[in-house]
């Protein structure tokens, strides 16, 4: 299968170079006044006849849809803000499919230094919350590398691994880990948690979708599950007292109630009186009146299960599972493996978020600090997510094989 | 469908229907642990959850009134300005202080720019004035600080007993969390809460620190309301006593709830749920810290009946704020008292006034009581002590009337006992007739002491005139101590101690005031030689030795004698429900000799209370009991050696509708003190028509 668009180009009435040879045309392309002329003429009639991106696109729309209902429950303002979010998450995404995928592949491990300059710079910008996860860039918008940092983390391996199709050695998973290690580390270090979970997940993923032996990775990850427990001093105070906190839920001290399980407890309740139908406009109010503090941000699961209950609840995980399913369908049907495996990177990557975060508001696991992908209140993790779909549709609309 | 068949094809020849399924697997668990919490467990989320849809309104009552026997208002709630602070005010709250500072700008008429420039200036300015405040209402209420200070420490405690009811009602469910957590742990835990959305209306409304300021100070701090920020006069009540100083030990007062009754009764709010506020009576009627509870007399006695029971509402929180559920809050009971205290107010008076010479003698006034029963009915008509105080006045004067050695605080007619002296003779001699060991006409020789050849124990009153051989008669007429010596000695003590106790001395009346003391009367068969017992025989047949009783006690043993036997409790506070009369025999037929003995004691030649002479026939018993001297803790000579000075009258003569017992400490001769007191008494009752002019044929 050939990998270029050119090929497949039809030239427009309104070029004037037309009947130049392809090549020209691609440079052409780079020139960003015929972005959306190249969108509307030649992309659109692929998204059109692409019908799983269309499941995609969809899922994350009702999702942003659902996102701004739920975050009017929690408060009208930041619904208000939550729709200029999705917006210029929408923009992101259009300008994310524009370009072909492979072309922006070759800057990846710029774009890779580039977030890890960001992820220093944020160790020394002011802290929020004690930990310093955030720019605050003037206007009072909160920006947070990290977001950005996953998405160049999928790319840069998904790179390394289009010329390794064969994973099959273990010297081979040397630079993937390596990949992984610097972004993770420097995020474990501004005391994120959550977020440096993720990418030893999303590049597992990666890895089975690259083909690496599986033993491989089984033995990888038992080695580091056996020293995890002697990386436990070395977490903050405040996390280690998640974990305790977890465990000890059965018998709760005084220690329970000090802010990180009791928004746990909390979200329990609040999903718990949503019932199997939802508790509609009466469950709103309750959140409204002090039920869930920041029920905008991580605990935004909680809101919608209290007003749809238990069967909105699974509505959402449907969709959600619905999204990831899309996700590996474009992966599946990419022959490309740098799109392949990126596709896969991004949607584990999201997928495994969104577990993480309603296992954490129904109290299966301690508290993490991550947002739900699409639902949550945020502008950049929104951006990012959206930037991160606008590059599995690149994917699905330019890498087609025939099935 | 057919995409869903792709997806599988596609995937199948790939590794990534591993990551689906692993995937759809985690999504499983999330879906079963769903259903857990909102389908299995529904039930129990969503009465957690109600605490935050739905709230209690507290409606405050108010407590009740004591009344006498008239109706006439002995203590009630009277509208007056209390000095209150807000609670955030209080708590130098953030975002009170700028909401405040916002307000006070926008006061002034500035635009929104110059609004925002000032802001950190103003807000600085408001905490400063906040810090001040405490100093402030000191000064302008002429408090102590540290008394402010306190007072603001008891609003905080309040606060956080109401957090605390409504985290139980949240996470009362955790049978541990009440349970493991120490109490200091609990107080960070609800502490916490309220940061985190235990949000209560209390909260945001004033609390009480002033109560009952004067019309000038209420009116300062609203002309300077900007001055003193947070500060509010709220309209409220106060406990007043219109009788002032009369029957003031009686009546009592209230003070703040003590520690170990806010622990017995304290006030919880009931479920919330709506309809679940029938039931939770009780609980309504608990305390809170701040409340006021009667500390002494009846306001104590009876605060059972007085405690209001604080309403309740319960509201939907959803903007409306409609009651879903009401109880209504329910004022104390009215307690009504058998005094009449219009009675007693005049006694008092003429009493308490010098040139009546009453209480003053050598212009000295001496401690004194009165007690006066119905015979009929057994109700306390007059309870006087003296010298007493001013109720309105008495946390005022407090550490002034704690240090007053001439104990005004004491109710002496019930929690103070004396030596009786003579007065126990009617008594002693109508059970000795019924006994047996003396017959109405045994003549018994009345020497001026018992024993021959010991002139200087056992004596007669009248020592060294001997008055010669009497009947029961004319012995209780001159009062003969000689003859009650042999008749002690006739019964014996274990008799005697029965006879006494058969009248009600040595224990309680049981009148309902928790002040009272039982008196002492020694056990009938105690361990000693037989001397001492014979010796105590005889010092108790002239009401001295090894006895103290109360005067209530001692009206009461009258009027039980009057009805022949019957014992009555009596009664004080009308609503408190007394035992069925105890009934102890008494040989009736010879009961009018000792009748007439005591009608001699005022009217006979010889008897010893010429001065109770009027136109109604009086009986009574003069007591002139030696005292001992009291000593206080240091050692000290608090009271010296003397006569208590006793009456115990009975009118009319005739046919007894009032029993009247006086004393007056340190008086002297029972007669010539404490009978003017009696005879001034029934004058008044004769002008109140408790008594006629003349005894009716």
């Amino acid at each position: 299968m050939t990998d270029s668009p050119k090929t497949d180009s039809s030239p427009t009435p309104l070029n004037p170079d037309a009947l130049r040879p392809a090549r020209v045309i691609h440079r052409r392309t780079n020139d960003s006044s015929s972005i959306v002329l190249r969108l509307w003429n030649r992309l659109l009639p692929r998204l059109l006849g692409t019908r799983i991106a269309w499941v995609l696109l969809g899922s994350i729309l009702l999702l942003c849809a659902i996102s701004l209902a739920a975050v009017r429950v929690s408060s009208p303002t930041l619904a208000r803000v939550q729709e200029i979010h999705i917006g210029i998450g929408l923009i992101v995404l259009v300008l994310a499919v524009a370009p072909a995928y492979r072309h922006i592949g070759r800057y990846t491990y710029a774009f890779l230094a580039f977030t890890l300059l960001l992820l220093l710079a944020v160790l020394k910008a002011p802290a929020v919350n004690g930990s310093h996860r955030w720019f605050i860039l003037p206007g009072g918008i909160n920006f947070q590398p990290s977001e950005l940092a996953k998405i160049a983390f999928v790319m840069s391996v998904a790179w390394y691994l289009r010329l390794h199709k064969d994973v099959q050695g273990l010297s081979r998973l040397v630079v993937p880990f390596l990949l992984m290690l610097l972004p993770m580390g420097l995020i474990l270090i501004e005391s994120d948690l959550g977020t440096a979970l993720l990418f030893p997940l999303a590049l597992y993923a990666m890895l089975v979708a690259a083909g690496a032996r599986l033993r491989h990775l089984v033995a990888i990850a038992l080695i580091a599950l056996s020293v995890a427990p002697g990386c436990y001093p070395l977490l903050k105070p405040y996390q280690k007292q998640r974990i305790i906190s977890m465990f000890v839920e059965s018998k709760p001290t005084s220690g329970e109630l000090h802010g990180n399980l009791y928004q746990q407890r909390q979200s329990e309740i609040a999903e718990g009186s949503g019932g199997l139908a939802g508790q509609g406009l009466r469950g709103a109010a309750q959140i409204r009146n002090g039920l869930l503090p920041e029920s905008a941000n991580d605990f935004i699961f909680a809101v919608i299960a209290t007003q749809w209950g238990f069967l909105g609840a699974l509505g959402i995980l449907i969709l959600y599972v619905v999204f990831f399913g899309a996700c590996l369908e474009i992966a599946g049907s990419t022959a490309d493996p740098f799109g392949r495996i990126m596709v896969v990177g991004l949607g584990s990557m999201l997928m495994m978020q969104t577990m993480i975060n309603i296992a954490m508001t129904t109290g299966i696991i301690p508290v993490v600090g991550i947002t739900l992908p699409f639902l949550s209140y945020g502008g950049s993790a929104i951006a990012a997510y959206m930037l991160a779909t606008g590059l599995i549709l690149n994917v699905a609309v330019r890498n087609r094989r025939a099935l | 469908m057919v995409g869903f068949l792709q997806v599988l094809a596609a995937m199948l020849k790939r590794r990534l229907i591993l990551l689906f399924t692993l995937a759809l697997a985690v999504a499983l668990i999330l879906a079963v642990r769903l259903y857990q919490l909102q389908v299995v467990q529904a039930r129990m989320w969503k009465d957690r959850a109600r605490s935050f849809s739905y709230r209690h309104l507290v409606i405050p009552s108010i407590r009740g009134a004591i009344v006498d026997r008239q109706g006439r208002f002995l203590a009630l709630e009277q509208p007056c300005n209390n000095l209150a602070i807000d609670y955030q005010a209080m708590n130098r709250d953030y975002v009170w202080i700028t909401r405040q500072a916002i307000d006070e700008l926008k006061d002034d008429h500035l635009t929104r720019a110059q609004i925002i420039a000032r802001l950190p200036a103003t807000r600085k300015q408001i905490a400063a004035r906040l810090r001040r405040l405490p100093i402030a209402i000191a000064r302008h209420c002429h408090l102590p600080l540290a008394k402010v200070l306190e007072t603001l420490d008891i609003i905080r405690k309040r606060m956080a007993f109401l957090r605390q009811d409504i985290w139980t009602l949240r996470y009362g469910h955790d049978k541990n969390v009440r349970a493991d957590v120490s109490p200091a742990d609990r107080q960070q835990d609800v502490d916490l809460a309220l940061t985190q959305g235990l949000n209560l209306l209390e909260a945001h409304e004033a609390h009480t620190v002033v109560p009952d300021i004067s019309d000038k100070v209420a009116f300062y701090f609203q002309k300077h309301s900007r001055r003193y920020p947070g500060l509010v006069v709220v309209p409220s009540q106060h406990r007043v006593y219109p009788f002032n100083s009369v029957a003031a030990q009686v009546i009592g007062t209230t003070r703040q709830v003590t520690a170990a009754a806010l622990r017995k009764n304290p006030f919880v709010l009931p479920r919330l749920v709506p309809g679940s506020l029938r039931d939770t009576r009780g609980k309504l009627k608990g305390y809170l810290p701040g409340d006021n509870m009667g500390a002494f007399g009846v306001e104590y006695a009876a605060e059972n009946l007085l405690r209001p029971t604080r309403g309740v509402e319960l509201i939907r929180l959803d903007g409306k704020q409609v009651p879903q559920d009401y109880r209504a809050p329910i004022p104390g009971r009215t307690v009504r008292l058998t005094l009449d205290i219009k009675l007693q107010q005049q006694l008092q008076r003429s009493m308490l006034n010098p040139q009546t010479h009453l209480l003053y003698f050598h212009g000295e006034m001496h401690r004194a009581a009165v007690v006066v029963l119905s015979v009929r009915t057994n109700r306390v008509l007059v309870m006087l002590s003296l010298p007493t105080y001013n109720l309105n006045r008495y946390h005022h004067d407090f550490s002034r009337l704690i240090a007053d050695t001439q104990l005004p605080l004491m109710n002496r007619a019930i929690s103070s006992a004396y030596p009786p002296g003579s007065i126990v003779k009617p008594l002693e001699a109508a059970y000795a007739l019924t006994v047996g060991v003396i017959e109405p006409n045994t003549v018994l020789n009345c020497g001026a002491y018992l024993l021959p050849g010991h002139p200087n124990i056992f004596r007669n009153w009248t020592y060294p005139v001997a008055p010669g051989p009497l009947n029961l008669v004319a012995a209780l007429e001159q009062s003969c101590d000689t003859y009650f010596y042999q008749v002690g000695m006739k019964l014996g003590l274990k008799r005697l101690v029965e006879g006494y106790r058969a009248f009600g001395l040595g224990s309680a009346t049981g009148i309902g005031l928790h002040e009272e003391t039982s008196g002492y009367l020694p056990p009938a068969q105690p361990h000693r030689s037989q001397f001492r017992i014979t010796d105590w025989a005889i010092m108790m047949g002239i009401g001295q030795g090894p006895m103290a009783v109360t005067p209530l006690q001692m009206a009461n043993a009258y009027t039980a004698m009057l009805r022949g036997g019957v014992w009555m409790q009596p009664q004080i506070i009308e609503q408190l429900h007394r035992p069925p009369p105890r009934l102890f025999h008494l040989n009736r037929p010879d009961l009018s000799a000792v009748r007439r003995g005591m009608y001699l004691v005022v009217h006979g030649p010889n008897g010893t209370a010429p001065v109770l002479r009027m136109g109604l026939p009086v009986a009574g018993k003069t007591g002139t009991a030696q005292t001992a001297e009291r000593i206080d803790i240091d050692g000290k000579v608090t009271i010296k050696k003397g006569d208590d000075a006793w009456f115990v009258g009975c009118v009319p003569a005739n046919q007894p509708k009032y029993v009247l017992a006086a004393i007056v400490e340190m008086g002297g001769d029972g007669g010539r003190r404490a009978g003017p007191i009696v005879k001034n008494c029934i004058q008044l009752m004769q002008q109140r028509g408790y008594l006629p002019q003349a005894a009716t044929p």
